[in-house]
């Protein structure tokens, strides 16, 4: 060990004589997984770390395995590459849904794998990919995607401490967020008002254009939010409104009812100045401080609530194939109580651990195949 | 086992009671009374309590004499079923505990982590009393995800499994804190069964299986300050069913814990508790007579429950020449002050040419300050 950081030291001292700055030299990694391993969403990514790393706030300790061993969850956000399965090669790190999604895509299929600068093949590294987004149905896809809880879309806001909020922040309607987003409303009760997005691949960020726009005409990038900060998503310390407005942004109530459990690594949110938005008056949460929980209202609204899913190879999932995994499966199957897929009520389950972190069951719980990305 | 069995299980105080009464102390009668009491699968050598399965789904009791795959989820319990969840029968840490873990271990060797085949971490957690407890500690064997699962799974055979209190960074045992019980893996499949600790389902009602030990206790005069003993009323030292080994009837049993509390606080004097233990008499004649020197002891200080500090518990006395009166612990001039709760194991053996029947005998304890 202590043979790598000096190493790695070395590296990093050279790179900065030279002046460059290059984001592709892994620095210390992360352990890699002792069995499969996750990548992906954001939004799942602090409650996947529980059920995988261990956790007792489900009121039982819970951790998962399969085959044997323990699993591997890697966060959306870190060091630039990651490397998942022993001896195996770094690559970068996937940022969100769309790029979990992407990275299982590459480890099915064997070719290169492009993030941050590095293209590179990754077959059989990605296991699962954490998708806080579903996908188009495709019968005969490679893909398998398996609900794993109920979640919902809002906005947190905040204003500069020389602002007063305005009280019609904390309902925004739909309409009035497309117009803050499209560049047609730019005040609040006469504050400023900054929408901001966070960064490409995020499945929360697809999630509320879409479901703002629709999904024929979504803006990649809309014109309210051009030339505004890109942001990580679910990361409340990055709205930094400038003196005299709010900034806005699409947060996951998932996300946001964990940072205030006191459940996650860490918490975004505890400064008193950022809050939590009900659209069109649709509260996502109920209760306070760290006894949060998720609220139906919001979450089962059909244009701002989601299911989120955890997406595999469907072949390894069939025990006709040669790909058969028992452990892919097991993991994948509602009915085993430590898996990503269960929702059961009991304290020794996934269940619990969900809800503490903001998840509802799905509505649909239906698992379905999609094509690759 | 019968339904009417698993019933009985389900009551934990049924359990306690028959498990003091049930006793087994003599030679030739006792081939017949250990298969009376064939089902009377207790609480194994070393765990501090019963360690009951459950379904991790339902909390239902899982059924005794089931065979479970190898990825079965069930979880321990202190109790025999908790359907509601009930987060009050659970493991209470002890104080000295930082951290848990479960484990599949070699019979015999639970209190080793080292020698554990398979094992993971578990979590402490705080029950609806405010207690820091373990709720429902992970006993699927294909969660044990450290050491050699694959192993186990592979080559079967009998193991115990269960879960432990830790201390010093989980090298050791915290407090003797250990629950487990008994399981036979079945090698490839990896499909196992496990015992079930209930008590004896038949209350033994031949008497000459029973023997029963009294003890009697004198106290000195106080000295500055108060020097007492104290051993609670009727107590009774029962010694378990016993086995022929070399065609000797062999068994063994615990000293129900006794307290020396020493509040002389000033002048510290120590003190030192000596046991004598008469010989053992046939119940039904008198005249036949086992002597004393049959029965070893071994005292032991039980820490959880002692303040004091620098009492020695005095080497175990051999069997076939155990004297009849002992030094059973000691606190040296300038220690003992506080309680301190002694207890002891018991093993007897018969020798071959006596009589069946049940023999009594009392063991007097004196404590004499320094």
């Amino acid at each position: 060990m202590k043979f790598k950081q000096l190493a790695a030291a070395t590296v990093v001292t050279g790179l900065a004589l030279t002046g460059v700055l290059v984001t592709t030299a892994p620095a210390n990694a992360e352990p890699v997984a002792g069995g499969l391993s996750l990548v992906g969403s954001d939004t799942l990514q602090d409650v996947a770390n529980a059920l995988t790393n261990g956790t007792s706030v489900g009121g039982s300790f819970v951790r998962l395995s399969a085959n044997n061993a323990t699993l591997g969850s890697f966060d959306a956000f870190g060091s630039s590459a990651i490397q998942t399965k022993p001896g195996g090669p770094f690559f970068g790190r996937p940022a969100g849904s769309g790029d979990g999604v992407t990275a299982l895509s590459r480890s099915i299929d064997g070719a290169n794998y492009s993030k941050n600068n590095i293209s590179r093949a990754i077959a059989g590294q990605v296991d699962f990919a954490r998708s806080s987004s579903g996908a188009t149905v495709v019968d005969s896809g490679p893909l398998l995607y398996v609900p794993f809880g109920r979640d919902a879309v809002s906005y947190a806001y905040r204003g500069a401490s020389d602002v007063t909020v305005p009280a019609e922040m904390a309902t925004l309607s739909a309409d009035q967020l497309k117009q803050i987003y499209s560049g047609d409303i730019k005040s609040i009760g006469g504050v400023t008002v900054v929408p901001v997005i966070p960064q490409d691949g995020s499945g929360t960020r697809n999630f509320f254009l879409n479901a703002l726009y629709g999904t024929s005409g979504t803006p990649a990038a809309p014109a309210g939010a051009a030339g505004n900060p890109r942001v990580q998503e679910n990361d409340a310390s990055q709205l930094t409104p400038a003196a005299g407005t709010i900034w806005i942004v699409p947060f996951s109530a998932a996300s946001w009812i964990a940072q205030s459990n006191g459940v996650t690594g860490v918490n975004t949110i505890a400064n008193t100045s950022t809050q939590i938005g009900a659209i069109d008056g649709k509260a996502v949460v109920s209760g306070s401080g760290s006894s949060l929980s998720a609220n139906s209202t919001g979450y089962n609204d059909t244009r701002f609530g989601r299911d989120t899913y955890i997406v595999a190879e469907y072949a390894r999932t069939q025990t006709s194939s040669s790909k058969y995994d028992a452990g892919v499966a097991q993991m994948l199957d509602s009915s085993e109580l430590k898996s990503l897929a269960n929702f059961g009520g009991s304290p020794a389950s996934a269940g619990p651990v969900k809800r503490k972190f903001g998840f509802l069951p799905p509505l649909n719980s239906t698992p379905f195949r999609a094509a690759s990305k | 086992m019968t339904s009417a069995h698993q019933k009985r299980n389900n009551h934990p105080m049924k359990k306690n009671l028959v498990r003091f009464a049930a006793v087994g102390v003599v030679a030739a009668a006792l081939v017949a009374g250990s298969a009376s009491l064939a089902n009377a699968a207790s609480v194994p050598t070393g765990s501090k309590a019963g360690y009951f399965l459950i379904d991790s789904g339902s909390g239902d009791a899982v059924a005794a004499g089931s065979k479970l795959a190898f990825t079965k989820d069930v979880s321990g319990s202190p109790v025999a079923t908790n359907t509601a969840f009930d987060n009050t029968k659970s493991f209470e840490a002890p104080a000295d505990a930082t951290s848990v873990a479960t484990f599949i271990a070699p019979r015999g060797s639970e209190k080793t982590k080292s020698a554990w085949k398979a094992f993971a971490d578990n979590g402490f957690q705080t029950s609806d009393a405010g207690k820091r407890v373990t709720f429902m500690p992970a006993a699927r064997l294909s969660s044990q995800t450290n050491g050699d699962i694959n192993g186990v799974k592979a080559n079967g055979g009998d193991y115990s499994l269960g879960f432990a209190f830790l201390n010093n960074n989980g090298n050791t045992i915290a407090s003797d804190a250990i629950y487990f019980t008994y399981i036979t893996v079945t090698a490839g499949t990896g499909e196992w069964t496990f015992d079930t600790p209930s008590a004896s389902t038949t209350t033994p009602t031949d008497s000459s299986n029973s023997g029963q030990i009294g003890l009697e206790t004198t106290t000195v005069a106080a000295q500055d300050g108060a020097l007492s003993l104290s051993v609670p009323a009727n107590s009774k030292a029962t010694l378990g069913t016993a086995t022929l080994v070399n065609n000797q009837s062999t068994s063994t049993g615990t000293l129900p814990e006794f307290s020396v509390v020493d509040q002389r606080v000033v002048s510290a004097k120590g003190w030192s508790l000596t046991a004598s233990v008469a010989d053992f008499a046939l119940s039904t004649d008198a005249t036949k007579t086992i002597s004393a020197a049959q029965l070893s002891t071994t005292p032991k200080v039980v820490s959880a429950k002692t303040d004091a500090a620098g009492v020695v518990a005095k080497a175990a006395t051999v069997v076939g020449s155990a004297a009849s009166s002992f030094s059973f612990a000691e606190a040296p001039v300038g220690s003992g002050v506080g309680t301190t709760t002694l207890g002891g194991d018991l093993k007897f053996v018969a020798p071959s040419n006596a009589a069946a029947g049940t023999y009594t005998s009392k063991m007097t304890l004196t404590l004499v300050s320094k």
